[in-house]
């Protein structure tokens, strides 16, 4: 008898519910007009996100230099790894803005995608202010 | 000697936020050595293959990103004459006393219209480590090099507005030569050009972008596509933040591999690519094939490689 087309009784649950699954104590993240993601213990939010296909976050670098990933916490705690002033700079932080790449939940977060567009149509300017000590320029960016 | 005036690169200066960390990647992972911390707090490094003292200067900030790049210079009379011709251009040209970065002599500094510092010198101390010079072993006292055996610090790719004024100073002021360009439609100037001062095909680059100042990233050239391979491994090996690749570019034609330093400022390790002679003419790539020219096998940009920058 042909039974190719019958279930296997003992087939495994699907391999991509098992990644989505993740190992481990897990957060729930409930990512606004994403998805609902599952973020291990000490995981970064931005790597479960990839890890389990879920959507409404960009990946860019993943180490928090280039902003792409940029959310808002609304509900839950989070630790946070070292991430560029520039795209999230000190008042900011206490608003809940972060870089998902950069996010550590330790508890279950409800978060929204919030990229910040580069200034359209941006000219640059040189203000002719250089250190050159220390090679800062200083930028100024007209619209 | 058939290259003059500007050389070759000399050094690029990047800003991290974590110099441990940084460090971990660039000596332990990329290969480099570290040569001197100094008060300041900048590091400066060198590939293996370099006779210069450094050639990568890394400073902890608040944001990642670039801060400078400087091309070597063949005389003090060039280097009067490159400050003479960009000021005649309408740039304004700062003087970086002798000492400043240790080791390197008298330098001249001017901001692009795409918002990036470029230098130039002409003198830096020879490094104490560098190749033999007397019956030369293939490496530097029999030394193996380590991680993904970068040879030297090779090329920038910077992002900016005013692609088109930028081409014009380094090709009219500096002597470079356009190796190839990404055209914009409608005869509306370039998208992207790659831009040379010797034989290779591009020793820096530049895309058209809104926002001034943007890195996308610094490349270090490797032996061979098995070392391509062999960069993949380590980027697996040690949770390296993997862009793409291994690849090949159309343009330039080098097989390449993409990842980011643990601040997100990107890295190339690449091979290949052809020799460029200063009499070829210009190559061009049209917008309906920029895909093909920037991934030549996948074929398309993902939205990556416009969009993430430090
Ligand atoms: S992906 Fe670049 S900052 Fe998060
Ligand atoms: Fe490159």
């Amino acid at each position: 008898m042909d039974g190719s087309n019958q279930t296997h009784p003992s087939a495994p649950i699907s391999l991509l519910a098992a990644i989505r699954q993740g190992a481990g104590p897990r957060h729930r993240v409930r990512v606004l007009g994403g998805g609902d993601v599952l973020c291990g213990e000490g995981e970064r939010l931005l790597i479960a996100i990839e890890r389990t296909g879920g959507g409404g976050v960009l990946v860019g670098c993943r180490r928090g230099g280039c902003g792409v990933c940029r959310i808002q916490v609304l509900e839950g705690t989070y630790e946070t790894d070292p991430m560029s002033v520039q795209h999230v700079p000190e008042e900011e932080r206490a608003e809940g803005y972060a870089l998902a790449c950069c996010v550590r939940p330790t508890s279950d977060l409800v978060v929204v995608p919030a990229f910040k567009k580069p200034p359209r149509r941006a000219r640059w300017e040189n203000t002719g202010e250089i250190s050159p000590q220390t090679n800062e320029v200083k930028a100024e960016v007209k619209q | 000697m058939a290259v003059t005036g500007v050389l070759r690169p000399g050094y690029i200066q990047l800003r991290v936020l974590d110099m441990g960390k940084a460090l971990t990647h660039y000596v332990d992972c990329l290969g480099l050595s570290k040569v001197s911390e100094e008060a300041d707090g900048r590091v400066y490094l060198k590939a293996w293959d370099e006779f210069d003292r450094h050639s990568v200067i890394l400073k902890e900030a608040a944001s990642p990103g670039f801060d400078v790049m400087g091309f070597k210079v063949a005389s003090d009379a060039d280097l009067d004459a490159f400050a003479k011709r960009l000021t005649d251009h309408g740039l304004t040209v700062d003087d970086v006393a002798s000492g400043e970065q240790p080791g390197v002599g008298r330098r001249i500094g001017f901001m692009l219209p795409s918002g990036h510092r470029i230098e130039l010198f002409v003198d830096m101390d020879m490094a104490a480590e560098h190749p033999p010079l007397v019956n030369p072993d293939v490496y530097p006292n029999g030394k193996m090099p380590h991680g993904m055996k970068a040879i030297r610090f090779d090329h920038a790719l910077l992002y900016g507005p005013n692609i088109d004024d930028v081409t014009k100073i380094f090709t009219e002021c500096l002597d470079f030569r356009l190796a190839e360009h990404v055209e914009l439609d409608d005869n509306a100037g370039d998208m992207a050009v790659w831009l040379t001062c010797g034989m290779k095909a591009h020793d820096i680059a530049f895309v058209l972008h809104e926002e001034p100042g943007k890195f996308h990233h610094a490349a270090f050239f490797l032996e061979s596509w098995n070392d391509i391979g062999n960069a993949a491994d380590i980027i697996s090996c040690n949770d390296i933040s993997l862009d793409i690749g291994p690849t090949r570019h159309g343009i330039t034609r080098g097989q390449t591999i993409y990842f980011f330093d643990p601040s997100g400022n990107r890295n190339e390790v690449f091979a290949g690519g052809y020799t460029y002679y200063p009499d070829n003419p210009t190559r061009k790539w049209t917008m309906d094939q920029i895909g093909k020219g920037i991934f030549y096998y996948d074929r398309k940009l993902n939205d990556a490689f416009l969009s993430v920058l430090t």
